[in-house]
């Protein structure tokens, strides 16, 4: 029983920080911190290196994906090259990729650097399983 | 939506902030200051590494990312104060999964009594019984209440300053 009261406080302070006002945040935290420079300068830190990260996870996902591509072109397996012609298809910029077998990792990239890369790498695995 | 672009769709340095205030008030709510000496804004970076290097999945995420971002936070302050149980033995709840209200009315009303002594006044009476209906979100609650959510940002303020005034007090009765 106590663990569930202090659940709905707890849901209701979550739902407090999640949505209250940008205002009522800046005065709750400046009464709670005590060096606001270093704080911000913490922020600032953070964001960058998130942002690294993202930019991190993000190539890496283009390089395994365009790497899957590349291996499914030379072999010649049907699903992986049927998802690349399709995303060349409803593409018109992306006309000059039509020869597949010439593709390079870098054009793979290039087709697929603004898709949904997770989707396309589950689709990719997917297909891996199913043989 | 991959990590980038999640990061871009937010005001991330804003999101920064509301995190880390709510990871203040988890710190305040069992007295102490720091996790085990370390600062909360080194707490929410910490979180949010994590989820920028996938040791939590975004991809399968149904929600906003800030959404995310704050579940994350919620769920790592929920393990931290599990694993110090010793030292905070008035550790945070886990996430709540039943969305029943407080089955023991007699309980409610003790701390609704509480609250009471401890100068609560009506309007912070009225917000802690949504919250034991198991209703939680400020723009829910002003919604049925017909005032503004502003509104109800500033009675939950009052009552959230007067929370760890009764904690003893609700131990004793739970």
């Amino acid at each position: 029983m106590s663990n569930e009261i202090k659940n709905k406080i707890n849901d209701a302070l979550f739902n407090f920080y999640l949505e209250a006002d940008k205002d009522i945040i800046k005065d709750s935290l400046k009464r709670d911190i005590q060096n606001l420079d270093e704080y911000n300068k913490k922020k600032k830190q953070i964001i960058f290196l998130a942002n690294a990260k993202a930019k991190q996870k993000h190539n890496e996902y283009l390089l395994a994906l365009a790497n899957k591509f590349q291996e499914a072109v030379l072999q010649n397996i049907e699903k992986p090259v049927a998802i690349l012609k399709q995303l060349i298809q409803g593409n018109a910029s992306l006309a000059l990729y039509r020869n597949l077998d010439k593709l390079s990792k870098e054009d793979i990239i290039e087709i697929i650097k603004d898709k949904n890369l997770v989707e396309l790498l589950e689709q990719l695995d997917d297909n891996d399983k199913s043989h | 939506m991959n990590l980038t672009e999640a990061i871009q769709s937010i005001d991330f340095d804003e999101v920064i902030d509301r995190m880390n205030a709510y990871a203040f008030s988890q710190l305040k709510s069992v007295g102490v200051k720091t996790f085990n000496g370390k600062e909360p804004i080194d707490f929410v970076g910490e979180v949010i590494l994590k989820v920028m290097e996938g040791q939590r999945d975004w991809s399968k995420a149904n929600c906003s990312f800030t959404e995310f971002l704050f579940g994350c936070l919620r769920s790592e302050i929920s393990n931290f104060f599990k694993t110090n149980k010793n030292i905070y033995d008035n550790e945070l709840p886990e996430i709540s999964t039943t969305d029943q209200s407080f089955s023991v009315e007699p309980i409610r009303n003790s701390i609704s009594e509480i609250l009471k002594l401890e100068g609560a006044d009506d309007e912070e009476l009225t917000v802690f019984e949504y919250w034991a209906d198991g209703i939680t979100k400020p723009s829910e609650i002003a919604k049925d209440l017909g005032i503004s959510v502003k509104e109800v940002y500033n009675i939950t303020k009052r009552l959230k300053r007067r929370l760890p005034k009764i904690q003893t007090q609700v131990k004793n009765i739970i």
